[in-house]
């Protein structure tokens, strides 16, 4: 066998990502009870605490990244193809709501509208592609 | 683009898997690159080539 194993690549690529959006979980928790108790949130706790949450989450998306440069194919075409619409897809949707947001009575509208668009896109994008192309 | 990954890799008698493992890639891979669904990039089609002692030319063809 001259290049690494893809199948035992993945999987533990999937054992890592899983431990790590468990860690994103768990210090998210901790976060979010930490800033409960301030009496006075300090302006540097918000951010500090986003910044800490975002560790593991960013040990996963560069874990995925190194996977993806190790292993040329299919599954490098499917994500960056998929990524891109859904990337496309997030920023229309960031861009309609600011200006909702700006230039109409509607109120604040939640993230998780954003991030619900976003993932869904790019869920059905990469299982439209996959149809396609294997 | 066209293709004759599937008739040389079975001229070898490889499975697709282990085909797959040799190019470090995944099996789904191969089978979208022998349906000629999938077409592989440049440094993934010179691996190709050199697992199945051909040149590039031999084995992709323009459709």
């Amino acid at each position: 066998m001259t290049s690494p194993n893809f199948e035992s690549d993945f999987s533990g690529w999937k054992r890592r990502f899983w431990l790590a959006i468990g860690a994103y979980v768990v210090i998210l928790t901790v976060a979010i009870r930490w800033l409960n108790t301030l009496e006075t949130v300090p302006f540097w706790a918000g951010p500090l605490a986003v910044l800490v949450c975002l560790l593991p989450a960013g040990y996963a998306l560069a874990s995925g990244a190194i996977l993806t440069e190790r292993h040329d194919g299919l599954e490098r075409s499917l994500l960056h193809r998929s990524t891109s619409i859904a990337f496309f897809v997030t920023m229309v949707t960031c861009v309609t709501l600011g200006l909702m947001e700006g230039l109409t009575r509607t109120g604040p509208i939640s993230a998780w509208v954003i991030y619900t668009v976003g993932m869904l896109t790019w869920v059905v994008a990469h299982k439209r592609l996959a149809t396609r192309l294997a | 683009m066209r293709n004759d990954v599937r008739t040389l890799r079975e001229a070898r008698g490889w499975t697709q898997k282990e085909l797959a493992e040799r190019l470090g890639v995944s099996r789904q891979t191969v089978i979208a690159i022998e349906r000629e669904r999938y077409d592989p990039s440049l440094p993934l089609a010179f691996t190709i080539a050199e697992q199945l002692e051909r040149r590039i030319d031999e084995i992709f063809h323009p459709a």
